[in-house]
């Protein structure tokens, strides 16, 4: 178990898995992070082990991909990552900078790189670094959503592959839903589980509005199980931990339908009806105790008599089942 | 001529490594040093070359490095009028030329980086070696060729300090105003347009390197 204490906060998380930090701007996220790589008051700890923080900064294991993206300056990608490497005895780092399709760039100059670029370099550094846990600030910030997602599923990989532990800063998120085990909210200095984080967030952003569904295993045949039930889902990454089934793809119907391409029908009770526009709603549905949401029109919605309580049918085909 | 052009080479040469492996520790100090009434102190002393007529410091630098001064005493027969003495003289004469571009490139440096640097593991050498030295290289050349083009050019310390003695501590810049006190215009031509070209030369290559530099980095 890791623990963090801080000015009064306290934080714990299991070893091997992912604290997200969300909050605004000017909160003293990025603040936290520096203070763990340099500063010197305050609590990290990992079991029973030696406080970090009583240790100098060279010799706290930490991998710190900084918000600047800051690298080595006037020197080739490459000779900074083989430095590292050698310092850190970590020789496989070209499989990871593979991973993070950071290979065509390795004879560029650190100073040319795009800032995209520079993200996906530090993070290859703080990898190769990281001995204890993971410090990532904003680490796909300048990333588009594809690539970032990507990126992350890359490092959350290789994080499990080395049982790494990881603190992510992110006003993303997605980002946070995407790796995060655990999400703390600064701004209302609470600590919750990602479901009651994810839930808060819907009610707050509905048009983002997507269910997020731990898997019991690996997806196995076109299939994963989720809350003990099969569900047909298209291709997925093998280190899926998560499916995401955005609000949009999911479809209601008052009875049971018949065969259609649509793979999964699941049956489900309305638990909340809200209206985000004129031609936009949003349906919570709860399917033995999984939230699931449905995007529709509000004159759907009077079609089919939804309201609080009704059994109905929620429909959703096997491609929108995707990693998260 | 020749044993002139020697010493004189030499005389910058050996004043310019001195004064990197010494510039380089003091500008770290001036740049990043936590006292800062010792650094304002400090940084006034290494500028004072700048504004103080050469004479006057070739007059305490005498006074220090004759056989019964502060620093000459420690010698057998002083250290003024020797090669010795002039390198003391100039190393004091052109710390600020190599001093200052220094401590301004180590000032500018991302405080975020050094501390990145140290959480990656690097001791404080290899943060020099990966992060201070590649990041203020532009500086070390523009210190050196500085410091370098600053010793050719000294006079009034090094008559001061160094006498005019022929092969020992006789440099251009003295032979110079001996031919022309003597009106052997033709050979002060040659010196003086030789040291004319020589540093106009070195400026011309300094400012090529750089925007050749800076050039590279964009188009790589």
């Amino acid at each position: 178990m890791w623990q963090l204490e801080l000015d009064g906060q306290h934080w714990r998380w299991p070893q091997g898995q992912w604290l997200g930090i969300s909050g605004p701007s000017g909160c003293g996220k990025t603040q936290l992070l520096t203070h763990m790589a340099c500063g010197t008051k305050g609590l990290l700890q990992r079991g029973a082990q030696t406080n970090l923080l009583t240790l100098p900064s060279h010799k706290r294991g930490l991998g710190w991909a900084a918000q600047s993206a800051a690298l080595w300056p006037n020197q080739r990608v490459h000779t900074m990552l083989n430095a590292l490497a050698a310092l850190h005895q970590a020789n496989h780092w070209q499989r990871d900078a593979h991973e993070l399709g950071i290979t065509p760039l390795l004879q560029q100059y650190t100073d040319t790189l795009s800032g995209g670029e520079r993200q996906r370099v530090a993070l290859l550094a703080a990898v190769i670094c990281a001995k204890n846990l993971l410090l990532l600030d904003e680490p796909v910030s300048a990333l588009d959503a594809n690539a970032a997602h990507h990126v992350l599923n890359a490092i959350r990989h290789i994080a499990a592959q080395r049982e790494l532990s990881a603190i992510l800063v992110s006003h993303q998120w997605q980002d946070l839903a995407a790796t995060c085990h655990w999400v703390y909210h600064w701004q209302s200095n609470s600590f919750s589980t990602l479901a009651d984080a994810h839930r808060a967030h819907v009610l707050n952003h509905p048009s983002n509005a997507c269910a997020l569904w731990p898997l019991d295993g690996p997806s196995l045949n076109g299939q994963v199980l989720v809350n003990g039930q099969p569900l047909d889902c298209g291709p997925l990454a093998p280190n899926t931990l998560r499916v995401r089934i955005d609000a949009h793809e999911v479809s209601i119907a008052h009875q049971q339908p018949g065969p259609s391409s649509i793979a999964n029908t699941l049956s489900v009770t309305v638990t909340g009806l809200s209206h985000i526009s004129d031609t936009s709603l949003i349906a919570t549905l709860d399917w033995h105790g999984y939230q699931l949401y449905a995007l529709i029109t509000p004159k759907a919605a009077t079609t089919l008599g939804l309201a609080k309580g009704l059994c109905v049918y929620a429909q959703f085909k096997a491609h929108a089942v995707n990693s998260a | 001529m020749n044993a002139a052009i020697w010493i004189t080479c030499k005389l910058a040469l050996v004043t310019t490594l001195v004064l990197l492996v010494l510039g380089t520790p003091l500008a770290w100090w001036l740049a990043q040093g936590r006292s800062r009434f010792l650094r304002t102190l400090v940084e006034a002393a290494v500028a004072l070359p700048l504004i103080l007529p050469p004479t006057v410091l070739g007059f305490y630098l005498l006074l220090l490095l004759a056989p019964d001064g502060a620093i000459g005493q420690f010698s057998q027969s002083g250290l003024a009028f020797s090669f010795m003495g002039l390198v003391i003289g100039s190393v004091i004469y052109s710390l600020p030329f190599v001093v200052q571009p220094l401590a301004a490139s180590f000032s500018q440096l991302d405080t975020r980086l050094l501390q990145l640097g140290r959480s990656q593991g690097l001791n404080p050498w290899q943060l020099l070696r990966h992060i201070v030295l590649p990041a203020t290289c532009h500086a070390f050349v523009m210190a050196a060729a500085l410091g370098f083009a600053h010793t050719v050019g000294e006079f009034g310390v090094v008559l001061m300090i160094g006498g005019n003695i022929p092969g020992e501590t006789q440099v251009l810049s003295i032979l110079l105003f001996d031919e022309v006190e003597t009106l052997n215009f033709a050979q002060a031509h040659r010196i003086a347009g030789g040291l004319l070209a020589a540093s106009f030369a070195l400026l011309v290559v300094l400012y090529s390197w750089q925007k050749k530099r800076g050039h590279t980095r964009v188009a790589t």
